[in-house]
């Protein structure tokens, strides 16, 4: 009787593995589906349901110029989920602040100022998670072109030389040595 | 040719002042590059260790002047007198200084400072706080480690966050921490690192350089961890069912030397159809079904005990007339077949038992 009961818990084990299998073939088949409409456009990948076509929505949104719809996307992941999609959310958020703010640029300072500073938040909390990410540190840089962030002594005073070979040899109007 | 003299006389003063020592916040990166073994010179403000001059040079663990207040006293004897705040002994430590050329805007600067002194352990009160440490730099991790040799480090990770418009050197942060004897503090001098911008102020708008590097596109969804799950669970039920075959196997096996009817069914192989042994062994097969001596009269025991056996009513009833008739009114048992009935019967036994 207990072979008997031990082959009847074989049988539920072959079940439950078939059951296991037909749910991890789905899925496989599934993620092909998915990576093909990624191949063919963004926006048809923007249907599905994975956080991966969460992405290509928000991207979606951003290509069709919708700002504010792209931003409350990435944020919606930004939330949800982690590893390399989450620095990719990140960096993509932090590239459509950037964005805005250049099509504004230092003209309208006050426009691009606090665009600028989100962009930075999001690039420096990606490169927090991965500081070899050479993409946010070239973004984060030029967002910091547009909204330095100077010492306070730099702010209150016009720069002076710093060091004497500076100082001495690439002065305009000197030449030292010479009346 | 008037203001000749005067823009001398300011170059003149500009030089002299470029040519005091150190203490400027910048460091030309060659000054930083020529011996990267040795300990970085502090470079800008330096928190000093309390110093007492009685004692000799080199030594980095200094008591307060316990004298220097009270020289001060009669100068401030009207004044009132403030509650003096404890003055702690300094320590200078051991830092294993991070290289100090070639960094750019994210990198990581890794600092270690030893946790002994004079050969004894200390031990900071608290560690550093995470949080930006300056205008450059954000202090990322704080922890204590312990290397092969068995020495204890403070490691700090610091990350740049900000970057200068052009290659200069910057300061990492000194440190002064309390330790938990209270007694005494822990401190570093500022260490001068080069950070480097990536990009020049004007964008060359050529390929790959332009104003900013482009969005990500959608991911792909990694189909591998849906394969391996799809493998694994193949694999696991192939292997589950030849265990269960295997299972099966050994059940009929056991079957066939266990239960009655098997056992006699094989034993029957051996004997002659027609010869009163075999109509014996089927009778013995019958009674250890039922556990008791079987005849016509209960054939009803034995299909209470054994119900799988209800199919062969008719024919176990008529085997036992033709057993009576056989053996004991010597009349011939017609076409009753002890061995064919048998090998019936142990066919349900094992669908049944086995």
């Amino acid at each position: 009787m207990r072979m008997r009961s031990l082959s009847s818990l074989i049988a539920a084990g072959i079940a439950v593995s078939i059951a296991v299998a037909g749910w991890e073939g789905y899925r496989l088949s599934s993620a092909r589906d998915f990576n093909r409409l990624v191949d063919s456009g963004v926006d048809a990948a923007a249907t599905q349901g994975s956080p991966e076509a969460e992405f290509a929505r928000a991207l979606s949104l951003a290509a069709h110029n919708d700002y504010e719809g792209a931003v409350r996307a990435y944020k919606e992941l930004s939330r949800n989920t982690d590893g390399p999609l989450l620095q990719a959310v990140l960096y993509n958020l932090g590239n459509l602040h950037l964005r805005e703010a250049l099509q504004f640029g230092p003209e309208s300072i006050g426009k691009s100022l606090p665009l600028a500073e989100l962009s930075k938040t999001s690039y420096r909390e990606l490169l927090r998670l991965n500081p070899q990410h050479w993409d946010a540190k070239y973004n984060l840089e030029r967002a910091l072109r547009l909204a330095p962030e100077r010492e306070a002594s730099d702010e209150e005073a016009p720069p002076l030389p710093q060091n004497s070979e500076r100082a001495v040899t690439t002065m305009k109007a000197f030449t030292l040595g010479l009346p | 040719m008037k203001p000749l003299p005067a823009l001398r006389l300011l170059g003149t003063l500009l030089a002299l002042t470029c040519t005091l020592p150190a203490g400027a916040q910048d460091t030309k990166p060659a000054d930083a590059t020529a011996a990267p073994e040795a300990p970085p010179k502090p470079t800008g403000a330096v928190i000093p260790p309390t110093m007492d001059l009685s004692r000799p040079a080199g030594s980095t663990d200094e008591a307060a002047p316990a004298e220097a207040p009270a020289a001060q006293a009669p100068a401030a004897q009207d004044a009132p007198v403030a509650p003096a705040a404890p003055v702690l002994a300094a320590i200078t430590p051991e830092v294993e200084a991070p290289r100090p050329f070639g960094y750019v805007i994210g990198d990581m600067v890794v600092q270690r400072i030893a946790l002994d002194h004079d050969g004894a352990r200390i031990e900071p009160a608290k560690l550093p706080p995470l949080e930006r440490a300056d205008n450059w730099f954000e202090r990322r991790d704080a922890r204590i480690e312990q290397d092969a040799a068995g020495r204890r480090w403070l490691v700090i990770d610091y990350q740049i966050i900000n970057v200068p418009d052009e290659l200069r050197a910057l300061e990492l942060p000194a440190l002064d921490l309390e330790l938990t004897d209270g007694k005494r503090r822990l401190q570093t001098t500022p260490l001068p690192i080069t950070v480097a911008p990536l990009t020049p102020e004007v964008v060359l708008a050529r390929a790959g350089l332009e104003a900013m590097r482009p969005d990500l596109p959608a991911p792909h969804i990694d189909p591998a961890p849906f394969e391996r799950g799809l493998h694994a669970a193949l694999s696991a039920g192939a292997a589950l069912v030849g265990l269960w075959l295997l299972m099966a196997l050994l059940r009929q096996v056991a079957a066939r030397r266990r239960l009655p009817f098997s056992r006699a069914q094989r034993e029957l192989g051996r004997l002659d159809s027609g010869s009163p042994d075999s109509w014996r062994r089927l009778h013995r097969a019958l009674d250890d079904t039922a556990g008791q001596v079987v005849r016509d009269g209960n054939l009803d025991v034995l299909l209470a005990r054994a119900p799988w056996l209800t199919p062969l009513e008719a024919d176990l009833r008529r085997f036992f007339e033709a057993s009576q008739a056989r053996f004991f009114a010597d009349r011939p048992a017609g076409d009753v077949d002890p061995r064919t009935l048998c090998a019936r019967a142990a066919k349900l036994e094992r669908r049944a038992l086995a």
